[in-house]
C-alpha cells in the first residue's frame, strides 16, 4: 500500500475532490504540519488536504478507503499529546477551512458549527444574548471545536459546567469509509447507542466530525472571584477540600505553587502575593447566592490558614486575577529554557500527598517542577523545568514526568485530564488499563474503522486489527511494518 | 442464532453447568418473572467472576440472556426474540466505595437506588438523578434504561453523572472503563456507550458516579392552572433567564388545565431570590408553594390505582426540542379528538417527557403511529415503554436513522453471537 | 517586546523562543484567510527553523509564505512567549532578497514601487501624470473598455487606491504654538502622506499648535525607511534612517512626532537598527527615545484647547502598527472620547489588519482586497457615520474597500476629527471631495472629486 504509484494516483483523485487549492504537496507546505503543540514527535505527511465541505471530506475519505491511505484530522494543531501528529505515508486532513457557524438557536440553547470554528468564536457569536459556550481550554482563542470534540477538552470552568462531551448533543460524522452517519441530534436521548458519547474524546480514531451540535449556556447573573494566599500547597489543598465539603460548588478552583506564581508575575505582573501557594476561586450564580458563597469561601480559606484574601470588586480586577493563571504555562518559559507540560488527574483529596511526592521526586532528579492545577477536580499540570543544553537533562525531565504520571495512576487517577492520550501517552494506557479493558475499546474502534485508517497509531499501545476486511486481501501498513498482527 | 432456539439438551446442559458455578440455590427455573413464562433459568451470580462465567457458558451454547436488575423496566423496548436465561444482579448489591471527600461513589449494579441514596446521605450527598421506583430500581437498570427525571435540567442525565463502569461481555470479558475521577479523557467513553443500551452490549456489574452535595434548602413552586401555551411560555422564559432551577416540569392531561412545577435548590438566600424572580415571570398566573409529591408525577402515570389514573395505558417517552413542548400539547389535543383518547403527560422543560394514553381497542395502534410521526417530523423521538395488548406488535423505538449500520457494527463487535437480549433494541438489535 | 534572557546569537535564539503553541494562529490575517499552517506566524517561524537547520532551502515557495506575511505584528500581541517576530521577519525578508530570484514581472513591480514610494520628490513629480490619468479621461476610458481587468493586480490595486488629487496643502517649516508654549516638537511628514494626504499633516500641525506645541517640520527629511526595511533592503533602510536623524539634527525638539503608524513604528526601532553603527548608535538611541505617535504625545501633554461637540458615531479602526507594533491603543480612543457628543464605537475583530500593511496591497493585491472587504464589512456592521484611524495606508485601503460597496462613511485620520473639534468644524457624514470634512475647513482650496 502507499507505493509511489498509488500515491500519485491518490493525489490526482484528491485533487479532483478538493480542487488544486485544497491540496498541499510541496515540501515547504507539508513540513509545517509535521507536529502539533507537542514538538517532540514529528512526521511528514504525504499530503495535506483542506476540504471546505462535508461532501469534500467524504470524497477524501473514500479515496483513502479505496487506496488504504491512513489519515489524521487536524484542527488548529494546538494539542499537547501529539494527537494531530501525521502518520508516515498518510495524509493530514485539515479542517481549518470548515469554519462556519451554521445555526444559532437561542430558544433551545443550541448551536450547530463546522469543526474548524474557533472555540472562543462560539461564545463570541452568542455573547450578545448573554450566552456562552462553557468548555474553555486555555487555548480557546485558537483551538477548534473539532479538536475539542476529539480530545473532550475541559478548561478551568469545567468543574461546574462539565467538559465538551456534556455540551455536544449531536454530530454529523464522516466514517473512515466515506459514508455519513448522524449521531445524536438536537433533541435529547435519541434512541440507540450513545455513539455521540463514544465519539467525543476518541481522538480522531473513529472518523471525522463535520457538523457539531453544541449546547450553549446562559451566563450567570453574577460572577465573583477570590484570590487566597497560603503558606504551602498542603494548606491550599486542605482549603479546597473544605470548600467542596461545605457544599459550595464553585465555577472554578485553580491553584498555583510558588514557582508558577513567580513565573506568572515575571510575565504579566498581575500583582500576585508572594506565597507558597495561591488559590483562585470563581463563584457564579444568582446574585445573593454568589455573594453568600464568596463569604463562605473566604471564611473557609481563613479557617485553613490563608495569609491573605482578596475579593475582586470589578470585572477588571477579576480579569487581572485570571491573567496570571492563564499566562502560567507560557510564562514558565521565562524562568527556564525548556519545560515539559504534564497532565494528570488524581482524586482531589490525594493532592497534598501527591505534591509532597512530586517535591521529593523532583529533588531526587535535581530538576524544578512548577505546579499549576485545576484543583477543583484534581487535574494537575506539573511543569517540569529543564535545560536542553545540559546533557542528559531532557531524558531526566521526561523520566520525572513519566514517574509523576505513574503516581497519578497509583492514586486511582488518570493519565490525562485534558490533553488526551494521543501519541505521547499510549504506552501509559497499558499501565492504566488492563488488556481486556483496552480490548473492548479496540473492538468498538473496529466497528467504526475496520480498516484502521483513522489516526491509526494513536491512543492504543498495540494496534489490533479487525479480522477480515471484505474484498481482495491487502496487507495493512502496520502489518507490513511488522508492528501488528492480524487476529 | 436461529429462531428455532436451543435444543432442550443444550438448555439442560447449560443449567447443569450454571449450578456448578453458582450453586443450586442460585440457578432456578425462570417462572413468569416479569417476562412471559417460558423455559429457561433464573441465574443470580454473586460477583463479577460468576457473571462472566455464566455468560461465557451461554455464548458457547448460543443462548439468549436477559439481564435483570429490579425488573422494573423489563417491558420497555421490544420483547426479546428469545429468553433462555434471566441474569439477575440482585446479589451484586454493595456500595463498594463512597469517596465522599472526592464526591464520587463506586457501587455494584444490583444496588437499589434508594439504598445508594441512603448511604450517600450519611455524608449529605446524593446521586443527582430522580428515577422511577427508586426502591426497586437498581443502578445497573437505571443506567441501562437511561432513566432520567426532572433533575436532569440542572444536573444532566446519567451519561453526565457516570464516570466509570465495569461491563461483562457475552464472551466473559470483564472490562473496566472510565475511572474514579471525574476528569478523565483516557480511552473511549464506554460508560456512555452502555448507558441506555438496555443491556444489549454487556452486563454492567459496577459503576462509578460523580456526586453532588445535598442542597441546604429546597422549595417547590406550582404554577397554574392555565392553558398549555401559557404554561409552556412561562417554562421557556424560565429557561431563557439566568435562573438555575433544578427542575421545571409541565403536567398536562385530557380536559384539565396545564400546570408547571419548579424545584428550587440551594442556599436560603439563593432559593428565596429565585422564587421571587419566578413569581415575577408568571405575571397574572398563579404561582404558589407546591406539594413535594409533584415530583412523583412521572411514577403516577404507571399507578393505575391513583386518582384519575388512566387504565391500561400505553406509556411512551417522547423527546422534543424545548420550544416544541407547546406543540406537543396541541398534537395531543388533536389526537385526543381524532381517536377519542384520554391522556396525561409529564414533560420536563428540557424536552423529555412521558405520556400515558389510552384509546379504545386497536385504535391505540394508529394513535401511536400518528403521535410518533408528528414528533419525529420535528426532529424528536418516541419510545414505547408500556403497551396494552393491542399494541403488542408496534415497534418500540421508531426510525433508527443512518447510524443504524454503525450500531449494528458495535453490537457485532461486542456481542457477535447475539446473546444479550436479542431483538430488544433499536433496529432489531 | 522583550526577548527572554538568552544570548542573541542571530536568528536561532529568537526562533527557539517559539514553543509552537499556536496561539498566534487566530490573530494572523493570512491564516484567517487561507487556514494553511505555513501562512501562519508559527508556520513561518518553523520555515525559518528549517532553513537554519539546513533542512529547507530558500525556494520561491519558501519565500512565498513570507511575501504573504503582512508584517502586521498581530501575532506578537497574541504570543504568550514573547517571540520577537518582527526581527525574525526582517531576517526572513533579507534571506529572500538575497536568495530568491523573482520573475521579471515581480522585479519590475518591486523596482517601481521601491524607487517611487520612499521618494517624496518623485511622488510629487508624478502628480501631474496622475491628474491627467484621473481627470483627463484616461481612467474613465480604461474603465469603459475594461482594460484594467487585463492588467496585473498591482495596477488595478493602484487604480483602486488612487487618492483624491486635491491640491496639496503646504506645510511650513516652523509653526508657532498658540498660547503658552508647552514644548517644541518635530513632525515626520511621511512620503505618500506628504504628497497625497497633506491635509492630515496640516490638521496635525494645527492641533499640536493649538495644544501649545511649536512644530518643526524640516522639508529635507527623507522617507523613514520602513518600506525598504520591510522589503529586506537593509542597507538602503539604514541609509534612510541616518538621513532622517541628520534631518532633525540640531533642531532641539523635545519629541519627534509621527501621525502615520508605519512610520512611527519604524523610527522607534532606529536604536536597534543602527546599534552596530558607531557613528550613529548613540544618536539613534536618543532619536528613537524621543519618538511618539501624535496621539501618545497629546495624551502625555494633557488636553488644553477646548473641544467643540461633534455629534457623530465614529468607528475607530486600529492600524496594525499602532495597536501591535507600538502598542498605542488607548490614547486615540481617549482623545476621540474626549470630544463632546461623539459616540465612539469599536469595530468587531479589531486585531485583524485591513490589508494595507505598507505596500502589501500593491504586492499582494488579492489577499489585500479580501482583507479590505472583510474590514469594510466589520466596520459597516456598527453603522458608523465616520471611520477614524491613525495611518494613511489604512485610510486609502478602507476608502477603496468602502467604495467597492458604495458605502457612505468617510474615512479620516483621528487627528482630522480632533482638529475639527478644536476649530468648531462639522463632520460631513457623506463622502465628498474632502473625504468628510466640510468644504473650506480641511484645506485652502478644494476641487471636486471626479471619480
Amino acid at each position: 500500500m502507499a507505493s509511489a504509484a498509488t500515491f500519485t494516483k491518490a493525489i490526482r483523485s484528491f485533487r479532483s475532490v478538493v480542487g488544486p487549492r485544497g491540496i498541499l504537496t510541496a515540501t515547504e507546505d507539508l513540513r509545517a504540519y509535521e507536529c502539533d503543540g507537542l514538538t517532540n514527535f514529528r512526521a511528514i505527511p504525504r499530503a495535506v488536504l483542506l476540504p471546505r465541505s462535508t461532501a469534500e471530506v467524504q470524497g477524501i475519505l473514500r479515496v483513502c478507503c479505496r487506496e488504504r491511505i491512513p489519515f489524521v484530522a487536524r484542527g488548529a494543531g494546538t494539542g499537547l499529546s501529539g494527537g494531530a501528529l501525521p502518520v508516515a505515508d498518510g495524509i493530514v486532513v485539515s479542517l481549518a477551512r470548515m469554519n462556519r457557524i451554521l445555526e444559532v438557536d437561542f430558544e433551545n440553547a443550541r448551536v450547530v458549527v463546522e469543526p474548524g470554528v474557533v472555540n472562543l468564536d462560539v461564545t463570541g457569536r452568542v455573547a450578545g444574548r448573554d450566552y456562552f459556550y462553557a468548555p474553555d481550554p486555555s487555548s480557546q482563542s485558537v483551538c477548534t471545536i473539532g479538536g475539542n470534540v476529539a480530545e473532550n477538552s475541559g478548561g478551568a470552568h469545567c468543574l461546574r459546567y462539565g467538559f465538551t462531551t456534556t455540551h455536544v448533543l449531536g454530530l454529523e460524522v464522516v466514517l473512515p469509509d466515506g459514508s455519513l452517519a448522524h449521531l445524536g441530534g438536537k433533541a435529547l436521548d435519541r434512541p440507540g447507542y450513545d455513539l455521540t458519547g463514544v465519539f467525543v474524546g476518541s481522538e480522531g480514531t473513529l472518523g471525522i466530525a463535520t457538523k457539531i451540535t453544541l449546547r450553549i449556556v446562559r451566563r450567570p447573573p453574577c460572577t465573583r472571584a477570590i484570590l487566597a494566599a497560603f503558606a504551602s500547597t498542603s494548606h491550599a489543598g486542605a482549603a479546597v477540600s473544605a470548600i467542596i465539603a461545605a457544599g459550595v460548588l464553585p465555577a472554578a478552583i485553580e491553584m498555583m505553587d510558588r514557582l508558577a506564581i513567580e513565573a506568572a508575575e515575571a510575565a504579566v505582573h498581575a500583582g500576585y502575593p508572594d506565597c507558597g501557594a495561591l488559590l483562585l476561586v470563581e463563584v457564579d450564580g444568582p446574585e445573593r447566592e454568589a455573594h453568600a458563597h464568596v463569604a463562605r469561601v473566604a471564611e473557609l480559606c481563613r479557617q485553613q490558614g490563608s495569609v491573605e484574601i482578596r475579593v475582586a470588586q470589578t470585572d477588571d480586577e477579576r480579569a487581572l486575577f485570571w491573567k496570571g493563571r492563564k499566562a502560567a504555562f507560557a510564562s514558565v518559559g521565562r524562568i527556564s529554557p525548556n519545560y515539559i507540560v504534564q497532565d494528570g488527574v488524581i482524586p482531589r483529596t490525594s493532592l497534598p500527598a501527591l505534591l509532597d511526592e512530586i517535591a521529593r521526586l523532583s529533588a531526587e532528579a535535581g530538576l524544578r517542577v512548577a505546579n499549576v492545577f485545576h484543583a477543583g477536580d484534581g487535574n494537575l499540570h506539573p511543569l517540569v523545568l529543564y535545560d536542553a543544553r545540559v546533557p542528559g537533562q531532557l531524558g531526566a525531565a521526561e523520566e520525572l514526568s513519566r514517574r509523576i504520571l505513574l503516581l497519578c495512576i497509583a492514586q486511582g487517577g488518570s493519565i490525562t485530564g485534558e490533553h488526551g492520550v494521543g501519541e505521547e501517552k499510549k504506552e501509559m494506557m497499558a499501565q492504566m488499563f488492563a488488556e481486556p479493558d483496552l480490548d473492548v475499546m479496540q473492538r468498538v474502534r473496529c466497528a467504526f474503522d475496520p480498516l484502521r485508517l483513522a489516526n491509526p497509531t494513536k491512543v492504543f499501545p498495540r494496534p489490533r486489527l479487525c479480522g477480515e476486511a471484505p474484498g481482495e486481501f491487502r496487507p495493512h501498513p502496520l502489518e507490513m511494518a511488522g508492528v501488528a498482527e492480524r487476529f | 442464532m436461529g429462531a428455532a432456539g436451543p435444543s432442550r439438551m443444550a438448555l439442560a446442559d447449560f443449567e447443569r453447568r450454571c449450578r456448578e458455578v453458582l450453586g443450586s440455590a442460585h440457578c432456578r427455573e425462570r417462572g413468569a418473572l416479569d417476562l412471559e413464562a417460558g423455559p429457561g433459568v433464573l441465574l443470580d451470580p454473586a460477583d463479577e467472576t460468576q457473571v462472566a462465567a455464566v455468560l461465557r457458558l451461554a455464548e458457547e451454547r448460543d443462548l439468549a440472556v436477559v439481564p435483570r436488575g429490579g425488573g422494573t423496566k423489563l417491558e420497555w423496548g421490544n420483547a426479546p426474540q428469545r429468553v433462555d436465561a434471566v441474569l439477575s444482579t440482585a446479589r451484586l448489591s454493595q456500595v463498594l466505595e463512597h469517596a465522599w471527600s472526592d464526591l464520587t461513589v463506586t457501587v455494584e449494579a444490583g444496588c437499589t437506588v434508594e439504598n445508594l441514596q441512603r448511604r450517600l446521605a450519611q455524608h449529605r450527598q446524593r446521586l443527582a438523578v430522580d428515577v422511577l421506583w427508586p426502591r426497586t430500581a437498581t443502578v445497573g437498570g437505571i443506567l441501562s434504561a437511561n432513566d432520567s427525571g426532572a433533575l436532569r435540567l440542572r444536573y444532566g442525565g446519567l451519561r453526565d453523572l457516570v464516570i466509570g463502569a465495569t461491563v461483562v461481555l457475552a464472551d466473559g470479558t470483564v472490562a473496566k472503563s472510565g475511572g474514579k475521577v471525574v476528569k478523565n479523557v483516557a480511552g473511549y467513553d464506554i460508560p456512555k456507550l452502555v448507558t441506555g443500551a438496555f443491556g444489549t452490549l454487556g452486563v454492567i456489574t459496577r459503576a462509578t458516579f460523580r456526586l453532588h452535595p445535598l442542597p441546604h434548602e429546597t422549595r417547590t413552586l406550582t404554577i397554574g392552572p392555565a392553558s398549555a401555551a401559557e404554561i409552556a411560555d412561562i417554562a421557556a422564559r424560565i429557561r431563557a433567564s439566568p435562573l438555575t432551577p433544578s427542575a421545571v416540569q409541565i403536567r398536562l392531561a385530557t380536559g384539565a388545565g396545564a400546570e408547571a412545577d419548579v424545584l428550587l435548590e440551594g442556599t436560603t438566600e439563593g432559593v428565596g431570590e429565585q422564587e421571587e424572580e419566578i413569581s415575577g415571570l408568571c405575571g397574572a398566573i398563579r404561582a404558589a408553594a407546591g406539594p413535594t409529591h409533584a415530583w412523583q408525577a412521572r411514577e403516577r402515570l404507571w399507578d393505575q390505582n391513583a386518582e384519575g389514573a388512566i387504565q391500561d395505558p400505553a406509556i411512551v417517552k417522547i423527546s422534543v426540542l424545548p420550544t416544541d413542548i407547546s406543540i406537543v400539547a396541541s398534537i395531543l389535543g388533536k389526537i385526543e379528538r381524532e381517536y377519542s383518547a384520554t391522556w396525561r403527560a409529564v414533560i420536563q422543560a428540557h424536552g423529555l417527557g412521558l405520556v400515558a394514553v389510552r384509546a379504545e381497542g386497536s385504535r391505540i395502534v394508529p394513535l401511536l403511529a400518528a403521535l410518533r410521526s408528528a414528533v419525529e417530523e420535528r426532529g424528536g423521538s418516541l419510545v414505547i415503554l408500556r403497551r396494552p395488548p393491542e399494541a403488542r406488535g408496534v415497534d418500540a423505538w421508531g426510525a433508527p436513522g443512518d447510524a443504524l449500520p454503525l450500531m449494528r457494527a458495535v453490537k457485532a463487535q461486542l456481542d457477535p453471537r447475539g446473546v444479550l437480549s436479542p431483538g430488544r433494541f433499536v433496529g432489531g438489535i | 517586546m522583550t526577548a527572554p534572557d538568552r544570548p542573541s546569537t542571530g536568528p536561532r535564539a529568537l526562533i527557539d523562543t517559539c514553543v509552537h503553541c499556536g496561539f498566534c494562529l487566530s490573530a494572523c490575517p493570512t491564516y484567517r484567510l487561507w487556514g494553511q499552517e505555513a501562512d501562519s506566524p508559527r508556520g513561518r517561524i518553523f520555515l525559518l527553523k528549517l532553513a537554519d537547520d539546513g533542512e529547507a532551502a530558500i525556494t520561491p515557495r519558501w519565500a512565498h509564505h513570507f511575501d504573504t506575511c503582512l508584517g502586521c505584528m498581530a501575532c506578537m500581541t497574541a504570543c504568550p512567549s514573547g517571540v520577537d517576530y518582527e526581527q525574525l521577519l526582517e531576517f526572513a525578508r533579507g534571506a529572500v532578497a538575497r536568495g530568491v530570484r523573482r520573475s521579471w514581472r515581480e522585479r519590475v513591480v518591486r523596482r517601481v514601487i521601491f524607487s517611487l514610494f520612499p521618494r517624496p520628490d518623485r511622488l510629487r513629480a508624478l502628480r501631474p501624470l496622475l491628474v491627467l490619468y484621473a481627470r483627463g479621461g484616461i481612467r474613465a476610458a480604461a474603465k469603459r473598455m475594461r482594460i484594467l481587468e487585463m492588467l496585473p493586480g498591482t495596477v488595478r490595486a493602484l487604480d483602486a487606491l488612487l487618492p483624491p488629487l486635491t491640491r496639496p496643502v503646504p506645510t511650513p517649516e516652523v509653526t508657532p504654538a498658540k498660547g503658552e508654549r508647552r514644548g517644541r516638537v518635530g513632525l515626520l511628514l511621511g512620503c505618500v502622506q506628504r504628497e497625497y494626504l497633506s491635509e492630515v499633516n496640516a490638521a496635525t500641525i494645527r492641533v499640536l499648535a493649538a495644544e501649545g506645541c511649536e512644530v518643526v517640520a524640516p522639508a529635507r527629511q527623507p522617507c523613514c525607511g520602513a518600506l525598504l526595511l520591510h522589503a529586506g533592503e537593509e542597507e538602503r533602510g539604514r541609509a534612510m534612517a541616518r538621513a532622517m536623524i541628520d534631518a532633525f539634527e540640531g533642531l532641539q525638539v523635545d519629541a519627534v512626532v509621527s501621525n502615520a503608524a508605519g512610520c512611527g513604528s519604524a523610527v522607534k526601532a532606529y536604536a536597534r537598527l543602527l546599534e552596530d553603527d558607531p557613528r550613529y548608535a548613540e544618536r539613534a538611541q536618543r532619536f528613537a527615545a524621543a519618538c511618539r505617535d501624535v496621539t501618545e504625545l497629546l495624551v502625555e501633554l494633557g488636553p488644553r484647547a477646548p473641544r467643540h461637540p461633534i455629534a457623530a458615531r465614529v468607528a475607530y479602526h486600529d492600524a496594525c502598527h499602532l495597536q501591535h507594533a507600538q502598542r498605542v491603543r488607548d490614547q486615540p480612543r481617549a482623545l476621540l472620547g474626549g470630544i463632546p457628543d461623539l459616540d465612539l464605537v469599536e469595530v468587531p475583530d479589531p486585531a485583524i489588519c485591513c490589508g494595507s500593511a505598507g505596500v502589501y496591497n500593491l504586492l499582494q493585491p488579492m489577499a489585500a482586497r479580501l482583507l479590505g472587504d472583510r474590514k469594510a464589512r466589520d466596520v459597516l456592521s456598527v453603522r458608523p457615520d465616520a471611520v477614524a484611524t491613525g495611518n494613511s495606508g489604512c485610510i486609502f485601503q478602507l476608502r477603496a474597500a468602502l467604495d467597492r460597496v458604495r458605502a457612505d462613511p468617510p474615512v479620516l485620520h483621528s487627528i482630522q476629527i480632533l482638529d475639527a473639534s478644536i476649530r468648531g468644524g462639522r463632520l460631513e457624514k457623506r463622502r465628498n471631495a474632502t473625504g468628510g470634512l466640510p468644504r473650506g475647513e480641511a484645506s485652502q482650496e478644494t476641487s471636486p472629486r471626479t471619480y
